[in-house]
C-alpha cells in the first residue's frame, strides 16, 4: 500500500515537473526569440534614425563647418584670444571663425536668483557661426571689447522676466557671479543636434563679449574656435591653410581640427560599434531562442505521435503534416518576434531620450524583426516538421 | 473493388523474420459488408492497415478498384486513402483539441476544401449519425458510444467507397455496441458503403453478411464456396 502510493507520488510530482520543463522551455525559447528580435529592431531603428539625424544635423550646421581646439602636447600651452580672433581675416579659406571660452556660474536679477547656467565668452560672429537669432535687443557686438554686456538665453530669459514682456529684460542688470551686467539682447529658442563637440545649450546659457569674460575669470585661452569655410573650398584646404598659419603665429602650438564630414564620420564608426554589439546580442539570442523553439517542437511532435498518425490515416500528406509544425513553430516565434518588436522599441525609445535623439518608428526595423522572427521559425522549426512528417502512422496509430 | 492475391506480410525483430501473413486472398465487392474474426495476435490490424494503405505487403498484389497500388508513392496512397477509405478505430482516435464538427471536418481539409461547404457536409453527416446536438462538443464531453458515432461520421464526411473499422465496438457497453453496429448495417443498406469489420464479438461478425477468419496468417469464409487453397 504504501509503495504503491509513493510510486504514485512520484508519477505525480515527474508529471508536473515535466510540465513546469515545458512551459519553462517554453517560456525561455519565447524570450530568447523577444532579446534577439528586439536587438534587431533596436539595430535597425537606431541606424535610421541616427542617418536622419545626420541629414538634419547637415541641414542645420552645414558641411562647412571646423572645429578647432588645442590638441593634446606641444609646447604652447593654449590658443591665444588675439589670435583666435583674427583667424578668419587671416585665413582667406576661412569665412567666419567664432572662439568660445566658457564656464558656468549662478545668474541673479533684480535682486533673485535665477538659477545656474553656462557663461559663454564670444564674439560677434558667434551667433551666425552658430545660427542663433534674437527675439529681442542685439548680440555681442566688436564694439563691446572688454564692456559689461549681456546676452540672454531664451530659458534664463524666461526664467528672468517671469510672465512680463521680453523687452522688458533689455537694459535690466543681471550679475553673473557678482559681476554686473546691462542685458543688450535675448536669445530665440535654439533646437540642438547631438553631433556637434561643441555644444552651444544656448537656452540655458548668458553670452558676455569674450575680453570680458577673460578678464573676470582669466583662462590661459581660448577653449574652442567654431569656423566656417569658405564657399567653394575643399575642408582639408581650409585645415591645411589654419595649420599653416597658427604654425607662423604660434610655433609649438598642436591643434586639434575636427571638420564636419570628420564628425558625420566618427559618428557613423560610433553607430556601426553599437550595432555591431547588438547584432552580436542579437544573433546569439536568436541562435539560443531558435534552438528553443527547435526544442519546443521536438517535444511536441514526440507528444503528438498519434494525432499526426490519425492525421495521415483521413489523408493528410508529408507536406501537410510539414506545413502544420512549420507554422506552429513559425506563430510561436512571431509571438515571441512581437513582443520583442515591443521591446525594441522601448528600448530604442530609451536611447533617444538619453542622447537626445528623435525617436521615430521606422516601418523598415518593424518589417525586418517580425521577418526575422518568421526566418528563425522556418530555419528551427524544419527539423522537427521534418521529423513530424516522416514518423510510421501505424506506429502512431498503435500508441508505440 | 478489392482484391488481395497471396498477401504476405513479415517483420524482421532482431535477427529472426516473423511472418504474420502467409498468402491471404481476398475479394471484396462493391456493397459488401464483411466481418473478420481472429484470435489476438493473429494478424487483424495488419491485414487492416494494408488493405487501408497504410502498409506494403511484403510480397503478392492489393488492387483497389482493378488498380495495383504497389508502385504509388506516398502522396498518392494519403489521397487514396483521404477519398476512398474511411477508417474506425477500437480506440475512436478522436482529435481532443478539437470539437465533433472539427473532427469530422479533417478529412475535408486534406481534401482542400472550402470551410463553410466543410462545416455544412460535415453537420449533415453528424446529423445522419444522430449527433446534431453534440456538434460544439469535444471528445472528452461524450460518451463511448457518442464519440464512435462522430468517429464513424468523420470516415463517412468524405464519401469513401469502403469502410475499414478495426473493433469498432471493441470498447463499448454491449447496448452501446449494438446501437453502433446497428448504425453501421444501416449505411450499408442504404449507402451501399462496402464494409469490412475486424471483431472479437462473434455477435458482431453474426451480423455481417459475409464472415471471415484468420488463422495461421491465412484468411478463410467458412460459409463461401471454398477458395483455393494452394
Ligand atoms: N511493427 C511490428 N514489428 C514487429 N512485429 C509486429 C509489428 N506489428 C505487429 N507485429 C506482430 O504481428 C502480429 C500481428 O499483429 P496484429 O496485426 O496487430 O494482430 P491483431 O490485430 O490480430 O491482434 C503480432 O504478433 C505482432 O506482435
Ligand atoms: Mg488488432
Amino acid at each position: 500500500m504504501s509503495r504503491t502510493l509513493s510510486v504514485l507520488g512520484a508519477n505525480a510530482r515527474e508529471a508536473a515537473e515535466s510540465l513546469r520543463r515545458a512551459r519553462l522551455r517554453t517560456v525561455l525559447g519565447l524570450v530568447g526569440i523577444m532579446i534577439g528580435i528586439s536587438s534587431v529592431i533596436a539595430m535597425v531603428s537606431l541606424g535610421e534614425i541616427a542617418r536622419e539625424q545626420a541629414r538634419k544635423q547637415f541641414e542645420a550646421l552645414g558641411t562647412d563647418i571646423v572645429i578647432v581646439r588645442k590638441g593634446q602636447g606641444g609646447r604652447v600651452r593654449a590658443i591665444a584670444l588675439a589670435d583666435a580672433v583674427q583667424l578668419a581675416a587671416a585665413v582667406p579659406s576661412i569665412t567666419e571663425a567664432a572662439p568660445r571660452i566658457s564656464g558656468r556660474g549662478q545668474f541673479e536679477f533684480a535682486g533673485r536668483k535665477v538659477g545656474r547656467g553656462a557663461i559663454q565668452g564670444v564674439t560677434r560672429s558667434f551667433a551666425s557661426v552658430n545660427r542663433l537669432s534674437l527675439q529681442a535687443g542685439r548680440f555681442v557686438s566688436d564694439l563691446d571689447t572688454d564692456r559689461y554686456y549681456a546676452v540672454i538665453g531664451a530659458e534664463v530669459a524666461d526664467a528672468m522676466r517671469g510672465g512680463r514682456a521680453v523687452d522688458s529684460l533689455l537694459g535690466g542688470i543681471v550679475e553673473v557671479d557678482e559681476a554686473l551686467f546691462t542685458v543688450a539682447g535675448v536669445l530665440d529658442r535654439k533646437q540642438e543636434g547631438y553631433a556637434l563637440p561643441v555644444r552651444v545649450k544656448a537656452d540655458k546659457s548668458v553670452f558676455i563679449p569674450i575680453t570680458t569674460s577673460q578678464r573676470i575669470a582669466p583662462e590661459p585661452g581660448v577653449e574652442v574656435i567654431v569656423a566656417r569655410s569658405a564657399a567653394g573650398v575643399h575642408y582639408e584646404t581650409a585645415v591645411r591653410d589654419i595649420r599653416s598659419w597658427f604654425r607662423k603665429r604660434a610655433p609649438g602650438l598642436s591643434l586639434d581640427i575636427v571638420t564636419a564630414k570628420q564628425l558625420i564620420a566618427q559618428m557613423e564608426s560610433q553607430m556601426g560599434i553599437f550595432t555591431l554589439l547588438l547584432g552580436a546580442v542579437g544573433s546569439i539570442s536568436l541562435i539560443v531562442g531558435g534552438i528553443g523553439i527547435m526544442n519546443i517542437m521536438l517535444v511536441s511532435v514526440a507528444e503528438r505521435r498519434v494525432e499526426i498518425a490519425i492525421r495521415r490515416a483521413l489523408g493528410a500528406r508529408q507536406r501537410d503534416i510539414r506545413s502544420q509544425f512549420l507554422i506552429e513553430s513559425v506563430i510561436l516565434t512571431v509571438t515571441g518576434g512581437a513582443l520583442g518588436v515591443l521591446l525594441g522599441l522601448a528600448a530604442t525609445w530609451a536611447i533617444c531620450r538619453f542622447t537626445d535623439w528623435e525617436f521615430l518608428v521606422s516601418g523598415l526595423s518593424v518589417a525586418s524583426g517580425l521577418g526575422t522572427a518568421a526566418a528563425v521559425g522556418l530555419f528551427f522549426g524544419f527539423q522537427p516538421a521534418h521529423q513530424a512528417s516522416r514518423l510510421d502512422p501505424i506506429a502512431g496509430l498503435q500508441g508505440k | 473493388m478489392l482484391r488481395l492475391a497471396d498477401v504476405r506480410r513479415s517483420y524482421r525483430v532482431g535477427p529472426v523474420t516473423a511472418e504474420v501473413l502467409r498468402g491471404v486472398d481476398l475479394e471484396v465487392g462493391a456493397g459488401d459488408l464483411l466481418s473478420i474474426m481472429g484470435p489476438s495476435g493473429s494478424g487483424k490490424t495488419t491485414l487492416m492497415n494494408i488493405i487501408g494503405l497504410l502498409d506494403r505487403p511484403s510480397s503478392g498484389a492489393c488492387l483497389l478498384d482493378g488498380r495495383d497500388v504497389a508502385g504509388l508513392r506516398d502522396d498518392e496512397l494519403s489521397a487514396l486513402r483521404n477519398r476512398h477509405i474511411g477508417f474506425v478505430f477500437q480506440s475512436f482516435h478522436l482529435l481532443p483539441q478539437l470539437t465533433a464538427l472539427e473532427n469530422v471536418c479533417l478529412p475535408l481539409v486534406y481534401r482542400g476544401m472550402a470551410r463553410p461547404e466543410m462545416r455544412r457536409r460535415a453537420a449533415a453527416v453528424l446529423e445522419s449519425v444522430g449527433m446534431a446536438e453534440r456538434t460544439g462538443h469535444r471528445p472528452d464531453q461524450l460518451s463511448g458510444g457518442q464519440k464512435q458515432r462522430v468517429a464513424i461520421a468523420r470516415a463517412l464526411v468524405g464519401e469513401p467507397a469502403l469502410l475499414l473499422a478495426d473493433e469498432p465496438t471493441g470498447a463499448l457497453d454491449t447496448d452501446t455496441a449494438a446501437e453502433v453496429m446497428g448504425l453501421i448495417r444501416r449505411l450499408n443498406a442504404e449507402r451501399g458503403i462496402t464494409v469490412l469489420i475486424i471483431t472479437h464479438d462473434p455477435s458482431v461478425a453474426g451480423q455481417c453478411a459475409r464472415q471471415t477468419r484468420i488463422q495461421g496468417g491465412r484468411l478463410f469464409e467458412p460459409g463461401a464456396a471454398a477458395p483455393s487453397r494452394a
